[in-house]
């Protein structure tokens, strides 16, 4: 098997099978990953904010909304079809407790539903979600399956 | 109507990459005073190591300690006052025993080198939040006395995590507006049960400006 290629913070990577593409230590960031089961072409992109940017020049894979759907347009100009890409979204956690003294929204919860609203827009099914929490996650997403692997400090790992 | 502030650029600039040398004494003398405070409280002696400060690339903060998958207990702070900005004590998972043994120590072992926030007890959660609030404090007061400012650390959020999940909400603050992220760094270190915490300070961009005043009152 070949050796997951890690994502750092606002990256986004679109390949295809064999590869494996994998986000270490994801806490309030969203992982959200396409993937089109017949050509086997799928992405994964490490999310920071909801978006949109404010300028156009801001990095593309920082946020929900323009990570989403670069990503999905990178996968189809690849040879996935729109009508058979699935997503699979994870993250969005609270890492810190003093988060919860405020009755807005956290910023992970924020991203999460970002990342569906995008998702919808670009009208990819949503197949699995692992969100929130109050834990760091590693996730790594496997192009030859589809399958997204997901560990935390606590156990794991657990197949979504 | 209030004046526009202006934005900082998003890359830090040249001038603050010329102070860094005096943002590493800044980074040494809040951790040296965070030594003494917490020597106190152990009743031993501890040692401070290599300070630094750097500017990274917000894609690299976590690799600042040690990488994105390195599990440790981290306590994170929110810093408010004339210079805002961040705080983060970090140490080993493997370390969450010994401090705890020279904290509150007990007689019974059964303290292990796996521990995650929920197999720790009630005592031993403050016991740990404890150590950032004093870390925090001795180290803000430091840098308040050498910048004629008040800065006023929050209560600590603690988590047994991944560095690249207590350190990705750092990211999700600056990403907005910088690039890079300014880290003042250093490390206290306890030689007879090698206890070594980290601390860094991450100054938000928009009052880096109140930490170059540090001109005046370092060499």
């Amino acid at each position: 098997m070949t050796r997951p290629r890690s994502l750092r913070a606002g990256e986004l990577r679109v390949s295809g099978a064999p590869d494996r593409l994998a986000i270490h230590g994801l806490g309030s960031c969203v992982a959200v990953f396409v993937y089109d089961p017949a050509a086997r072409i799928g992405g994964l992109a490490h999310i920071l904010l909801p978006g949109p940017p404010r300028r156009p020049t801001d990095h593309v894979g920082r946020y929900a909304t323009t990570a989403v759907a670069a990503m999905v347009e990178e996968t189809i100009r690849l040879g996935a079809k729109r009508s058979a890409l699935c997503a699979k979204v994870t993250g969005g956690s609270r890492m810190f407790a003093y988060d919860t003294t405020s009755a807005r929204p956290t910023v992970g919860d924020e991203n999460i539903e970002a990342a569906l609203q995008a998702l919808e827009k670009a009208r990819v099914t949503i197949v699995a979600t692992e969100v929130g929490g109050e834990i760091g996650r590693n996730v790594v997403a496997d192009l030859t399956d589809g399958s997204l692997t997901i560990s935390t400090v606590r156990g794991g790992p657990r197949v979504v | 109507m209030r004046p526009r502030a202006r934005r900082p650029a998003r890359r830090a600039s040249a001038r603050v990459r010329a102070d860094l040398t005096r943002f590493r004494l800044l980074s040494e003398a809040g951790a040296r005073h965070a030594a003494v405070a917490l020597s106190q409280i152990l009743g031993r002696p501890l040692t401070l190591d290599v300070p630094w400060a750097r500017v990274l690339p917000l894609e690299k903060v976590a690799d600042m300690a040690g990488g994105a998958s390195r599990v440790v207990c981290a306590l994170s702070l929110k810093v408010y006052g004339e210079a805002r900005g961040n705080l983060l004590v970090l140490f080993s998972r493997e370390q969450i025993p010994v401090l705890l043994d020279l904290l509150v120590p007990r007689s019974s072992p059964g303290r292990n080198g796996n521990a995650d926030l929920h197999s720790l007890d009630e005592m031993e959660r403050s016991a740990l939040m404890e150590i950032g609030n004093i870390l925090a404090c001795a180290y803000l007061n430091a840098l308040s006395r050498l910048l004629g400012v008040s800065l006023l650390p929050s209560i600590p959020g603690l988590a047994v995590d991944m560095v690249g999940a207590v350190t990705d909400h750092l990211l999700i603050e600056l990403a907005p507006i910088a690039d890079d992220a300014v880290v003042l760094a250093s490390e206290v270190h306890e030689p007879a049960s090698g206890w070594r915490g980290e601390i860094f300070f991450l100054p938000h961009p928009d009052t880096l400006g109140v930490l170059e005043r540090a001109h005046t009152g370092l060499r």
